[in-house]
């Protein structure tokens, strides 16, 4: 929980330094005001990365040349991230730790407008957001997930070259089968959790949806039967893919697989059949899901919710509103007042042109 | 002339520093402009002695021509000592990986110098490694171990060496990685931690 912010130069922010309580916060704001504005500087907090930009850069101040944001958690954790003659800068208690340990310092669970990708866009969006909560939940992951990455760059740059020695190219499938058995049990598992989470939410929520399955989907589909399986599906595409000069399978082209549930048990993708209003109820069902699964583990995560009663019937809002944990810190910004006149909050704040103040 | 501004003649004496400082390994634009002040400050005498240890590694030091590791002498001083065991290789990354290893004396063996490891990325394969000139060393030897480092591309180097030596029915070894020795668990990062935990083994 996050307990203490402060920011300097970021964005269209004036410098801020506030205390931030426990429970719900409602950030009310026209549009450029700098709602959003607050949450990026939390989730940058978290994570070191924005949620609107790859270029950190972009988050300075027009006219100014870095900027520096931080924060201090119940733990008692400071953490700061900053620009430093361009190159973004990380510290916890001072010092710069692993990025696993700067992950696990303040886990987020954050909603952005594109958020709604996770449903309706390509499937690397459905592992970005499975790799989310895989590293919300083990931020050890990351090293796996590196090590993948690598050992699969190695096998594209030996596939390309068009000639392949066949021993250099068995180590690298076997570092490869390897890390790829690690990172699809980790997917899976989490997918099993989240599905259990979201089944439960959406009961109690009654959202007027209808039931839903998540399935993970891993390449090559033996990937969750171990190394061996792993391997031995990865030779068998050997000779393809020297033909082809590229890697075929992996968890590189793993997807989630989202579908409604019907009555004669027949099921349908959410992507084709889903209403918009139903799309973004139901990631944000997704979001809440993934933050009960947190807390299964003893995670308490800051939600971080953006402009999310756009597009979203009210009706829904309030009952997924009631749903979201009293006992969570949550920050929502919004746009429309109105929206929040009946739903309980514990804090209000305004932002006006970049100044952040209660009330 | 334009084209001028950035040759080495053109830049005065402590940015020419600064920049040849910051081509180092490890030492960026704000470390380099910092080490120069430094020598800035520093005696005539002090200086020299900086410069004339940089000239001297280069002109007296070289590569053995057996092990590759750095030496005065050819071949070098653990290639001709006929105190060590013959029949044990220690095979590293790096010429400043032997003296970890000596400090520990647990290896009284022979070393191999790879130079760097295998990567694709980087274009470097075996040919590029001389991986040739090690397995002309393996006459005679009964165990070849294997301290490449434990990044993908080192364990790639020492997988792709297993291969190719083991068939000859000589011993490989691999080091053994986790939690570093007196250790505290609380300060072991989460990823050498998590290691450590997946190797774990049975008492």
């Amino acid at each position: 929980m996050l307990t203490h912010l402060s920011a300097t130069a970021f964005r269209n922010l004036e410098a801020l330094d506030v205390e931030v309580g426990p429970g719900r916060h409602l950030i009310l704001g026209t549009n450029g005001a700098g709602k959003t504005s607050l949450l990026e500087a939390i989730y940058l907090l978290a994570t070191t990365r924005s949620f609107r930009t790859p270029r950190i850069a972009d988050c300075v101040r027009h006219g100014e040349s870095s900027f520096r944001v931080l924060c201090e958690t119940a733990e008692r954790q400071k953490l700061e991230v900053f620009l430093d003659a361009g190159q973004r800068e990380r510290r916890v208690n001072g010092e710069r730790t692993s990025l696993a340990d700067h992950l696990a310092a303040l886990p987020v669970v954050c909603w952005t407008a594109s958020e709604g990708e996770v449903l309706t866009g390509a499937p690397t969006e459905r592992r970005r957001f499975m790799d989310r909560g895989v590293l919300g939940l083990r931020p050890v992951a990351l090293e796996v997930m590196s090590r993948y990455r690598h050992a699969l760059d190695g096998k594209k740059e030996l596939l390309k070259s068009g000639w392949v020695d066949p021993v250099q190219l068995s180590v690298w499938t076997d570092l490869q089968a390897r890390a790829a058995a690690e990172l699809s049990a980790l997917r899976a598992t989490y997918v099993e959790q989240l599905s259990a989470g979201l089944a439960e939410l959406l009961e109690a929520a009654d959202l007027g949806l209808p039931e839903v399955k998540l399935k993970y989907r891993p390449s090559p589909s033996e990937a969750i039967d171990g190394v061996e399986a792993v391997r031995g599906a990865l030779e068998q595409a050997q000779a393809k893919e020297i033909e082809l000069k590229q890697p075929l399978l992996g968890p590189q082209r793993d997807d989630l697989s989202i579908r409604w549930v019907g009555r004669e048990g027949e099921s349908r993708a959410v992507k084709r059949v889903a209403s918009a209003g139903e799309r973004k109820a139901l990631g944000l069902a997704l979001l809440l899901a993934h933050g009960q699964v947190l807390q299964g583990r003893n995670v308490e995560p800051v939600v971080l919710l953006d402009d999310v009663d756009a597009e979203l019937d009210p009706e829904r809002w309030s009952r997924l509103w009631t749903l979201v944990g009293r006992h969570l810190q949550i920050l929502v910004t919004s746009a429309r007042p109105a929206v929040w006149e009946h739903l309980e909050i514990d804090h209000r704040w305004q932002v006006e042109s970049g100044r952040v103040r209660r009330g | 002339m334009l084209s001028d501004v950035n040759t080495p003649s053109s830049l005065d004496p402590l940015s020419k520093l600064v920049r040849e400082l910051s081509r180092l390994p490890g030492i960026g634009q704000k470390t380099a402009a910092r080490l120069a002040h430094h020598l800035l400050r520093v005696t005539e005498d002090d200086a020299r002695t900086l410069a004339q240890a940089i000239v001297e590694v280069k002109e007296k030091l070289f590569h053995c021509e057996v092990c590759n590791s750095i030496t005065d002498r050819q071949p070098c001083s653990y290639c001709s000592d006929p105190e060590r065991d013959r029949t044990k290789i220690c095979v590293v990354e790096e010429p400043f990986n032997i003296p970890a290893i000596e400090r520990t004396r647990e290896h009284q063996g022979l070393y191999h110098v790879l130079l760097g490891t295998l990567s694709p990325q980087r274009g470097i394969g075996p040919r590029e490694l001389g991986v040739d000139r090690l397995m002309d060393r393996l006459t005679g030897v009964d165990e070849v171990i294997l301290a490449t480092n434990p990044d993908v591309e080192g364990e790639a180097t020492a997988l792709y060496l297993a291969r190719l030596i083991k068939p000859k029915g000589i011993r490989v070894s691999r080091l053994a990685f986790g939690m570093p020795v007196g250790g505290d668990i609380e300060f072991t990062d989460e990823v050498t931690l998590g290691r450590s935990l997946a190797g774990r083994r049975a008492l």
